[in-house]
C-alpha cells in the first residue's frame, strides 16, 4: 500500500474480506502471514496494538461493533483515544480523564464532519444512521490513523451522507493516509479506488489498476468457481 | 427577540445535558424520601440521629458489597459469592489473630488477600475461560463457604484483642458538629467516594461501562475487556472481604455463617438503584440509595414490630417493582 492511495477490496460476501480486516486489526489471531508498515514488520496482538501502529477499522456493523448505543457521542468518540498509548497522553490529567480535552476533540469532529446532534452528551442511539456512522468515523479519526480500513462504509445510510463519506475518504487520502475500502458494490469500488484487489474464498485472486479494471473482468474473478 | 432565542437555546442545552439522567434516577430518590416520610409519621423513633446511625451501621457491610456488585453488574456479570467471601475473610482473620497470634495488621492484609484471591479466581474463570459468571461465582460461593467452615471448624472463634473491635464498633467524633459516627460508616463513605470517582472519571470506569454496554464494540475500540472483567471481580472480592472484616468485628468473633443474605441484598440494592442487569448502565449513587432503601425498610419494619419473614416479602416486591419501572422505561424509548 502506498501513502495517499485508496485501495478497493472487492469480493462477494463470504470471500474473507472482513476476516482479513479483523486479523489486521488484532481482533482475531493471525494464522499465517505478517504485517508490514513502512516496510517494517509490526506485531499486532490486540486492537490497542493496531491503533498504536496507526491502523483504524470502521466495522461494517456499527450497531454491534462500532458504537456504544447507551453512551454519549462524546464517550463514544473518546473510548479509543483513552485506550491507546499513541494518543492517550493528550486526554489525561493525572489519572483522570481530561474532560476539557475530550469535549474539545468531540466538538471539533462534530463541526468537521457536520454530525447532527443536539449536544455532545446525546446518546448515540437517538442519532440517525448516517450520523452514527459519522460518530464512528470521528472516533477513529481522533486516533490519527495512517491506515484506515472502511468495511462497507456506505451500507444503510442515506445518499447525502454517502457522498460526504466518499469526499472524506478522498480528502484523507490527499492528506497522506492510506485507505482500504471493503465493499460489495462494484460501481462504488471502481469509482473511488486507485487500485482494486479481488478476494475469493479467503484468498486474493486478482489485482487491477484503476484504468484496467472493468466490471466484467472483476466479476469473472469473483465467480471463477462457478465457471470451472 | 434575541433574549427569547437564547432562552430556547438554554432549554435545549439543559434537555440534552439531562439525557444522561433518566426519570428513574430521580424516582429512586423519591421512593427513599417517601419511605422516610412514611416511616417517620408512623413511628416517632424512626427519624432520629440515633436511628440513622443505626441504619448506616447495619448497612455498612452490605454497602461495601453492593459497591463491588455495582462494578460487576455494570460490566454485565453477576457475583453470587460475595456473602461467602465475607465469611471466609472474617474466619481467616479470626483464626490468624486468635489461634496463631499473628499481628493484627498482617491478619487484616491477609484477610483482604483472601478476598482478592477469590475475586481473582472468579475473574479468571469468567474473563479467560469464558465461564458464565453465574456458574463461576456459584462454585466460588460454595468453595468460600466451605473453606470458611473448615477454617473455623464450624464454631465461633472468640477472643479478639481490643484494637480489632474498633473496626466494627468504634465511633469517630466529627469536630464542630459534635456527632459521633460509627467507624464502619466512615469506611463505607470513603469507599463510596473512591468507587464513584473510579467509575465516572477514569479510563477504567469508562471501560467498565463500555464492556457491559456492548462487549463487541468495546473490543473493536481497543478496550482490553479481559483485563476489565478480571478487575471488577477483584474489586468485588476485596470489598466483600472488607465487609466481612467489619461484620466479624461487630460480632467480635469469627463465624463462618455470616453474610449469607448479603449477596441477595446487594443485588437487590443495585437493581433498585437503577443499575441495569444487562450491563452498561448504572451508578454508585444509585446503589447507595438502593442500599438505603433496603435497609430503611428492614429497620422501619423492625421498629414497627413486623416479622422478619414479612420483611423478605416486602423486599422481593420492591425488587420486582424496581425492575418493572426499568422495563416500562425501555418500552417507551423503543417506540418513541
Amino acid at each position: 500500500m502506498r501513502k495517499g492511495e485508496i485501495l478497493g477490496l472487492y469480493g462477494l460476501v463470504g470471500a474473507g474480506r472482513t476476516e482479513l480486516a479483523r486479523a489486521i486489526f488484532g481482533v482475531d489471531k493471525i494464522d499465517s502471514g505478517e504485517i508490514f508498515i513502512n516496510s517494517k514488520k509490526v506485531k499486532v496482538n490486540s486492537v490497542a496494538d493496531a491503533v498504536d501502529n496507526g491502523i483504524a477499522l470502521l466495522t461494517e456493523d456499527r450497531k454491534y461493533q462500532g458504537l456504544q448505543m447507551e453512551m454519549s457521542v462524546e464517550e463514544n468518540i473518546t473510548i479509543p483515544c483513552i485506550n491507546c498509548n499513541s494518543v492517550k497522553k493528550d486526554y489525561f490529567k493525572g489519572i483522570f480523564i481530561n474532560r476539557k480535552a475530550t469535549k474539545r476533540n468531540t466538538q471539533e469532529y462534530i463541526d468537521l464532519l457536520k454530525i447532527r446532534t443536539p449536544s455532545i452528551n446525546q446518546k448515540v442511539k437517538f442519532l440517525s444512521g448516517g450520523n452514527q456512522q459519522k460518530v464512528v468515523l470521528a472516533k477513529w479519526l481522533s486516533t490519527n490513523p495512517k491506515i484506515i480500513i472502511f468495511d462497507e462504509p456506505t451500507r444503510g445510510i442515506d445518499v447525502g451522507t454517502k457522498v460526504d463519506i466518499y469526499l472524506l475518504m478522498q480528502q484523507l487520502a490527499k492528506e497522506g493516509a492510506a485507505i482500504v475500502m471493503i465493499s460489495s458494490e462494484l460501481p462504488e469500488v471502481m469509482g473511488i479506488s486507485d487500485r482494486i484487489i479481488v478476494m475469493r474464498e479467503g484468498n486474493i485472486v486478482a489485482e487491477f489498476n484503476r484504468d484496467e479494471a472493468t466490471e466484467e473482468k472483476i466479476g469473472r474473478c469473483c465467480s471463477l468457481e462457478v465457471n470451472a | 427577540m434575541e433574549n427569547k432565542r437564547n432562552f430556547i437555546d438554554v432549554i435545549k442545552r439543559i434537555k440534552a445535558n439531562n439525557s444522561n439522567y433518566s426519570l428513574k434516577d430521580i424516582s429512586t430518590i423519591l421512593v427513599l424520601i417517601i419511605l422516610w416520610i412514611a416511616l417517620s409519621t408512623i413511628s416517632d423513633n424512626f427519624f432520629t440521629i440515633g436511628n440513622f446511625n443505626n441504619i448506616l451501621l447495619q448497612s455498612a457491610n452490605v454497602m461495601l458489597v453492593s459497591v463491588g456488585m455495582t462494578f460487576i453488574i455494570i460490566c454485565g456479570h453477576i457475583d453470587l459469592s460475595v456473602g461467602s467471601i465475607e465469611a471466609f475473610a472474617g474466619a481467616v482473620i479470626a483464626v490468624l489473630v486468635i489461634n496463631y497470634k499473628l499481628p493484627l495488621w498482617l491478619s487484616l492484609v491477609l484477610g483482604l488477600g483472601v478476598g482478592l484471591l477469590c475475586g481473582t479466581v472468579s475473574g479468571f474463570l469468567v474473563a479467560k475461560l469464558r465461564f458464565p459468571a453465574f456458574v463461576a461465582t456459584l462454585g466460588m460461593d460454595s468453595i468460600a463457604r466451605g473453606l470458611a467452615l473448615l477454617t473455623t471448624g464450624g464454631q465461633a472463634v472468640f477472643g479478639f484483642p481490643e484494637a480489632f473491635k474498633f473496626i466494627g464498633q468504634g465511633y469517630v467524633g466529627i469536630p464542630f458538629i459534635g456527632i459521633r459516627i460509627p467507624f464502619p460508616v466512615i469506611i463505607a463513605f470513603i469507599t463510596i467516594i473512591t468507587a464513584h470517582i473510579l467509575l465516572k472519571y477514569t479510563v477504567f470506569g469508562t471501560n467498565v461501562y463500555a464492556t457491559g454496554g456492548n462487549q463487541e464494540a468495546a473490543v473493536f475500540s481497543g478496550v482490553n475487556i479481559k483485563k476489565i472483567q478480571m478487575y471488577v471481580f477483584l474489586i468485588a472480592g476485596v470489598l466483600s472481604a472488607l465487609g466481612g472484616i467489619i461484620m466479624t468485628s461487630r460480632l467480635n468473633s469469627g463465624q463462618a455463617t455470616i453474610g449469607a443474605a448479603d449477596g441477595m441484598d446487594a443485588i437487590a440494592a443495585v437493581v433498585i438503584g437503577g443499575t441495569s442487569m444487562t450491563g452498561g448502565k448504572g451508578s454508585i449513587i444509585g446503589t447507595v440509595i438502593g442500599v438505603l432503601i433496603v435497609s430503611s425498610i428492614k429497620n422501619g419494619l423492625n421498629i414497627l414490630g413486623v416479622s422478619a419473614y414479612w420483611q423478605q416479602v416486602f423486599i422481593g416486591v420492591i425488587i420486582i417493582l424496581a425492575v418493572l419501572i426499568d422495563q416500562l422505561g425501555k418500552k417507551k424509548s423503543v417506540t418513541g
